[in-house]
């Protein structure tokens, strides 16, 4: 039986939902002023538009709300409600820009940017307004670090019982007890890599490409908000393959690892123990399975059709998509259609394990993460270990996780739990892309791509494609990002608001 | 024998008669069938979009669209001299930007460029001048943007409390 939700209950939801969007409605107001910068006084009116509509809206849910305390599953179901209450706000410039043939495509980039997937819909992206464009890449990054992560880091004193609300975005680990303090790191990591990257980028492409200063620092904006948050978007229709410089690419495949590391590792490398990359079970399962799927991939490539003819090209073509791949990125150097016509399929089952294992935990990356990949394989060798020995026989199976951790079942049930349900919503996709009339490995691929929040496409999301697989991809999208947990809350909540007692 | 001639000559014709020529290519097609153009003489229409970007040597790159694909045109040293650059303007939100026809070679993965999809320049000419992109101001926009403000504020007000 089901205890329907109290009155309080759902006011404390309105409540918490209506003071996260409150501070979310503030940044439709950073391109609005980008917008007057570039005197784009059409895109100025659908910024102001769209902070007035965010603005009403959240004061409309925290005048309706009342402060309380929330059950872990409201809270869990709050984040899956934020994140489309978000996407359907973030739409409206976007819609309004006019490069969007409906309100879903806006919704569908809209999902895509806040979910770091990079999967886009846009039309005459050449042509948009930089406000626009940049609004494309700011939804990234402050999606990427997380829009709950940001509410605890201006509401902090409010929000020591928020905990919950962080684990709802697809996270687990704490890197300070106190979680303000981990969002306070997580957000200030983030500053120090965009002044880094930002500054290196804009070098790089006014004095190696010729760019002028303003709108240097423009596309490296844009280039670090997506490559740190492996979020995928490109300021131009080529993705990177616009800036035809070898040192762009560089950059932003540093810029694609730093965002795929564990935050808390980043804290490690900078304030305690360098080692911690060597010894992290995280960073080598990573480190094996980017190798594993560069083999296959160029493996792939050296089988016909033969398009690369030199090998420099084939290692280079080769590890920067396993590369965005992994990570969850999605930057291409090469157009989705070759990817469908010149890559064989070999090579594109490289890149979809890619994909389907992606990034640390913790971090801006989807899939289905290396530490799970890690327990899943050491679990085995658990099994493997319990069969060879006496039944009497203890056997522990020990790895370092920032500390030295015993393998225990609920560890692993976890992990095995999560990954079958990454599995489960790849093959999913992949049955619905194919059910209507793609090749079953191209729809495979492009669902993995949404799953696992990564973006690379082999041209089937268009803005022709059904509707229908628009919403999936929505669904998918969001559902990878918060790892399940919250999407499965919110079914449970709206459940027991229908059929509760 | 003179039928034979003909006949091994008309088919001749029909299937190298290509691999002679430049072939009239829209962007789209070649980034949509690169296996179809690989390696061939092609000319192509179309707009720049973004910057003029600097190249190795003395070298620029100019991406040209045909409104629904874009492409990397590598202009070499030898060829960006004798052009008029500085007359040339990239489109963007408030620019259309110069309209090109371009002959050149197309290279689904060229070997000089890290395997990049693109197209070697060898003859560049002219077609349109960019011009300036006129937006006029949406006046339903204005009126909606104003109106909800104000009634954001009035909520504001009226929930401060």
């Amino acid at each position: 039986m089901f205890l329907r939700p109290s009155q309080s209950c759902l006011r404390s939801i309105l409540y918490y939902l209506g003071k996260i969007l409150y501070l979310f409605a503030f940044l439709f107001l950073i391109p609005a002023f980008i917008a007057l910068l570039f005197k784009e006084i059409n895109p100025f009116f659908d910024f102001l538009i769209g902070f007035s509509v965010a603005f009403i809206v959240s004061r409309l849910f925290y005048w309706l709300g009342s402060e309380g305390s929330l059950r872990v599953g409201d809270s869990l179901s709050l984040v899956a409600i934020l994140w489309v209450v978000a996407m359907l706000l973030s739409a409206l410039p976007l819609y309004l820009s006019g490069h969007y043939g409906s309100y879903l495509d806006a919704c569908f980039e809209a999902m895509s940017g806040l979910t770091t997937t990079g999967l886009t819909l846009v039309q005459d992206l050449d042509h948009m307004a930089y406000s626009t464009n940049f609004w494309r890449h700011f939804i990234m990054f402050i999606a990427g670090q997380g829009i709950v992560v940001a509410g605890i880091l201006v509401f902090g004193p409010a929000a020591g019982t928020l905990y919950n609300l962080y684990v709802g975005e697809g996270r687990e680990e704490k890197i300070f007890p106190n979680v303000v303090n981990t969002a306070k790191f997580i957000w200030a990591a983030s500053f120090v890599y965009l002044a880094v990257g930002v500054f290196v980028l804009a070098l790089v492409l006014f004095f190696g490409s010729g760019i002028s200063f303003l709108l240097a620092i423009f596309h490296s904006a844009c280039l670090f908000m997506a490559a740190f948050d492996t979020g995928g978007f490109t300021p131009q229709s080529q993705s990177v393959l616009y800036y035809h410089n070898f040192l762009v690419e560089l950059v932003t495949l540093y810029l694609m690892i730093a965002g795929t590391m564990n935050f808390a590792l980043h804290f490690n490398l900078w304030f305690k123990d360098k080692k911690e990359i060597i010894k992290n079970i995280e960073t080598r399962s990573l480190f094996f399975t980017i190798l594993l799927c560069w083999i296959i991939v160029i493996y792939g490539l050296m089988k016909p059709p033969y398009y690369l003819s030199s090998f420099a090209s084939l290692f280079k073509k080769g590890f920067y998509h396993v590369l965005s791949a992994h990570s969850g990125t999605g930057y291409m150097t090469i157009y989705a259609k070759q990817l469908a016509t010149q890559w064989s399929e070999a090579a594109l089952i490289g890149l979809i394990l890619a994909m389907a294992f992606g990034g640390s935990s913790c971090s801006t990356a989807g899939g289905i993460k290396a530490i799970r990949l890690a327990i899943f394989f050491k679990s085995l060798a658990l099994e493997v270990k319990k069969r060879a020995l006496p039944s009497s026989a203890i056997v522990l199976e020990r790895f370092h996780h920032f500390r030295e951790q015993i393998l225990n079942e609920e560890i692993v049930w976890s992990a095995f739990f999560i990954t079958l349900l990454y599995l489960l919503t790849y093959f999913f996709g992949g049955l619905i892309g194919s059910l209507l009339g793609y090749p079953f490995l191209f729809s495979f691929f492009e669902s993995v791509s949404a799953t696992a929040n990564v973006g690379l496409s082999v041209g089937i999301t268009n803005p022709s494609m059904p509707e229908i697989l628009k919403v999936v991809y929505i669904i998918q999208m969001l559902a990878g990002r918060l790892e399940f947990i919250s999407i499965i809350s919110v079914f449970g909540l709206f459940n027991a608001i229908i059929r509760g007692k | 024998m003179k039928r034979i001639a003909s006949v091994l000559f008309f088919f001749f014709f029909c299937f190298f008669a290509p691999c002679f020529s430049v072939c009239g290519a829209e962007i789209n097609d070649l980034v949509n069938e690169p296996v179809r153009w690989e390696g061939l003489e092609v000319k192509v229409r179309g707009e720049i979009v973004g910057d003029i970007l600097k190249g190795e040597g003395g070298s620029f790159w100019i991406n040209v669209s045909d409104g629904e694909s874009a492409i990397g045109v590598f202009l070499p040293q030898k060829l960006a001299k004798n052009l008029e650059m500085e007359r040339w303007k990239g489109g963007n939100y408030l620019v259309k930007g110069t309209e090109l026809m371009i002959k050149g070679v197309f290279n689904s993965a060229c070997a000089e460029h890290g395997g990049d999809l693109d197209l070697h320049a060898m003859e560049v000419r002219l077609i349109r001048e960019s011009r300036s992109i006129h937006h006029p101001l949406s006046f339903l926009k204005v009126k909606l943007a104003l109106f909800l403000f104000f009634v954001a504020l009035a909520f504001f007000l009226f929930t401060r409390s």
